[in-house]
């Protein structure tokens, strides 16, 4: 507390010499380089703890992962987390706390839309690199921020990815967009009608408010407009009753959704019923063949047993990986400077969890792309490959 | 409810004055030296401090003084920043005149819950306020032509005759409005209104039957505490410079609430220890990995139970005042 408020926060000297001194202090004399300081905030308490949690577990069996293979280039990565329990007023405490007092160098995997958002005048003004929030608003990367960086497809893109399947795949042009009367659920279906109104195709709108457990009206509404394809916009236990109650009308309509609906505890809510559903995948899903899923979960084993594997803490141990790329071709520099350029110089890199990541100057939202998703025998299994939205 | 506290307020103990005098012009020049020696995080929280204490000097005057309880405050503080958001960003008003302008509007509103208040009491009234804080924030949130709903708002520094106000320019500001608004409930408490209002939380009967307008009086509170919160709510969106209905959520009005009680309820001073206590403790218990929450819940039974008159009335009881 004791650095003058006026002091420029991120110079490198400043860095340096803060690593410097934890260096002694913890990792010991074993590191010759200094460590690189990242922090999180998140909400570890309250109402949405497993999703901060998940992601801050990611994110540390990353780290752990990779300081066990000596670092990135002798450098060792410290993650601190922080809670903010869902409040902006919290997170930008936290922020301030990460930046001016533990010195880190980048903000990683913030977890939250509006902790994001109140994020964006102090990173800007600060410039401390915000790095791969768990977020999926416009607002991060439209227009461009210098020092923000995603990797999720903000839902607007997930809603062109859907539109194109179902018009161009599918062939299906009866389609009712039955969606959560709020601001994510405007934002979704915005973009499915910016896609549907290019080739002039209807699309039935049919709102529901947040909270209500009584969907046969809208169900009984898009029966009667005819629809052979409902779109659902909402969490995955309203994407459930909506199910039943087609069911329940002794209707079958091809049902989809965004990347909430491809969670395994559809499922759970929706039994038999979700057979067949269509969901978006922004990262591959976790019950996936490939070798990159396989590698994190066997590391979120290993390094941290007393957790499970989730889409969050899948999205963390991302995030943790490819700060380590972005840190390896920055030279092992841990300076905005260096960071936002190794950053900007990314094209088409493959995690081997989502959709290739490319950023540039005039681009910081890294994929653009979704798959398709389907409900196989309890499972979601991929049945495309990364779709551009485009 | 008679208490230490109370008693010392009374006209008949105007001797203690003058220490209280000095102690509160002491807190000021700290406070206005603290800039000097804190970084950034430090400014951000003594701020938030200064605008809880705004929040807590107004609900202390309802609850504390008039036993009124309130859960709508938060949705106040809501209207108050939203109001001096929008008059501020869309209608390109100076700031400073936003700010009392946003205030007197969302006064206006604080009276209107008054009118069901005269009618209810404790729970009651709590739960009526409740359902008003959740109108009120639901108004902001589906009003998304006007606000932004859910999505929130992001606001640009706000600027004073051109010049933008930095970090410890709004600290400065704050400080003042937090002086100011200690001079008027040290006013209003020590007057003919502080007499009324303590009166009718003791006993409405008694207080009418001493010919006290109830009515006018409960009016009164709902009305001032609705200002403070209101200029505290328009502040604090310029602190954050991001505002979205879900932070103004009743969690925060029970914030508020347990503010005063950890202060110290019917107490100036309690306001402000409880702002400083609700805003830095929970930051000094950051470095308890996983379970800050659970500590900080811990702290606040620990409080309650040693020290039923709050901090505020613990500090009285060491300084030897009864």
């Amino acid at each position: 507390m004791k650095d003058k408020f006026a002091e420029p926060v991120l110079s490198r000297r400043a860095v340096l010499l803060a690593a410097g001194a934890t260096a002694v202090a913890t990792v010991a004399a074993r590191a010759e380089e200094p460590p690189v300081k990242v922090g999180m905030s998140g909400p570890f308490s309250g109402g949405l703890s497993l999703l901060g949690q998940g992601v801050r577990d990611g994110v540390e069996v990353a780290f752990a992962e990779i300081n066990a293979q000596g670092g990135v280039g002798g450098r060792k990565l410290v993650f601190i987390a922080e809670d903010d329990a869902y409040e902006p007023m919290r997170t930008i405490a936290a922020a301030r706390k990460l930046v001016e007092q533990d010195k880190v160098a980048a903000l990683l995997a913030v977890t939250g839309t509006a902790p994001s958002a109140a994020l964006l005048p102090f990173v800007t003004e600060s410039k401390t690199p915000l790095l791969f929030p768990y977020a999926f608003s416009h607002s991060l990367t439209t227009p461009v921020k210098r020092d923000v960086f995603t990797t999720l497809p903000e839902v607007r893109v997930q809603m062109r990815v859907l539109a194109n399947y179902i018009l161009k795949t599918l062939k299906q042009t009866k389609v009712a967009a039955i969606y959560q009367n709020d601001d994510f659920g405007q934002d979704a279906v915005a973009g499915l009608e910016e896609r549907f109104g290019r080739d002039k195709i209807p699309l039935v709108k049919l709102p529901f408010d947040r909270g209500t457990t009584n969907f046969s009206g809208v169900v009984a509404q898009a029966k009667a407009a005819g629809v052979e394809h409902i779109v659902f916009l909402g969490i995955p236990k309203d994407a459930a009753l909506v199910m039943r109650e087609a069911n329940n009308l002794g209707w079958k309509p091809q049902f989809s959704g965004h990347n909430a609906l491809g969670d395994p505890q559809t499922f759970q809510l929706a039994g038999p019923l979700a057979e067949g559903a269509l969901a978006v995948a922004v990262m591959e899903p976790l019950d996936s063949d490939k070798p990159a899923v396989k590698a994190f979960i066997e590391a979120q084993k290993k390094y941290k047993s007393s957790t499970k594997p989730t889409t969050y803490s899948m999205h963390g141990y991302q995030s943790g990986k490819l700060l380590a790329e972005v840190l390896k071709r920055s030279g092992g520099k841990s300076d905005e400077p260096s960071l936002v350029a190794a950053l900007e110089g990314m094209k088409g890199y493959d995690t081997g969890l989502m959709a290739p990541i490319t950023f540039s100057p005039q681009q910081h939202a890294g994929a653009l792309a979704g798959a398709i998703m389907k409900a196989e025998g309890g499972k979601w299994k991929l049945i495309t490959g990364w779709l551009e939205a485009d | 409810m008679t208490n230490a506290t109370d008693i010392a307020g009374l006209p008949g103990r105007r001797s203690s004055h003058g220490s209280e005098l000095v102690l509160a012009g002491l807190g000021v020049a700290l406070a206005c030296v603290a800039p000097f020696w804190l970084n950034g995080y430090g400014l951000y929280l003594l701020t938030l401090t200064a605008i809880f204490a705004i929040v807590a000097l107004g609900l202390n005057l309802l609850t504390g003084y008039a036993g009124q309880i309130s859960l709508c405050h938060a949705a106040l503080f809501g209207v108050g920043a939203y109001a001096t958001a929008l008059l501020t960003s869309k209608a390109g008003w100076p700031y400073l005149v936003s700010l009392p302008v946003g205030a007197l509007l969302t006064t206006a509103i604080g009276a209107a819950v008054a009118v069901p208040a005269l009618r209810l009491k404790n729970l009651y009234l709590a739960i009526a306020t409740l359902g008003f804080g959740v109108v009120l924030q639901k108004t902001i949130f589906e009003w998304r032509s006007l606000t932004g709903g859910g999505g929130g708002l992001s606001l640009a520094p706000p600027t004073i005759a051109g010049h933008e106000l930095g970090a410890t320019g709004l600290y400065y500001l704050a400080l003042a409005f937090l002086v100011l608004g200690l001079w008027g409930a040290w006013n209003l408490s020590r007057g003919r209104t502080g007499r009324a209002l303590r009166l009718i939380k003791e006993s409405e009967i008694a207080a009418a039957s001493l010919g006290i307008h109830i009515a006018r009086y409960k009016v009164t509170a709902f009305a001032v505490s609705a200002f403070y919160t209101a200029i505290a709510g328009g502040l604090f969106a310029y602190l954050v410079r991001y505002i979205n209905p879900e932070s103004f959520n009743v969690g925060l009005s029970i914030g508020f609430l347990s503010m005063i009680v950890i202060g110290g309820l019917g107490t100036i001073g309690g306001s402000i220890v409880g702002a400083l206590f609700y805003v830095v403790v929970p930051e000094l218990l950051r470095g308890i990995k996983d379970a800050p929450g659970l500590v900080f819940g811990v702290v606040l039974v620990m409080v309650m139970v040693f020290m039923p008159q709050g901090l505020w009335g613990m500090a009285r009881r060491f300084l030897g005042r009864r």
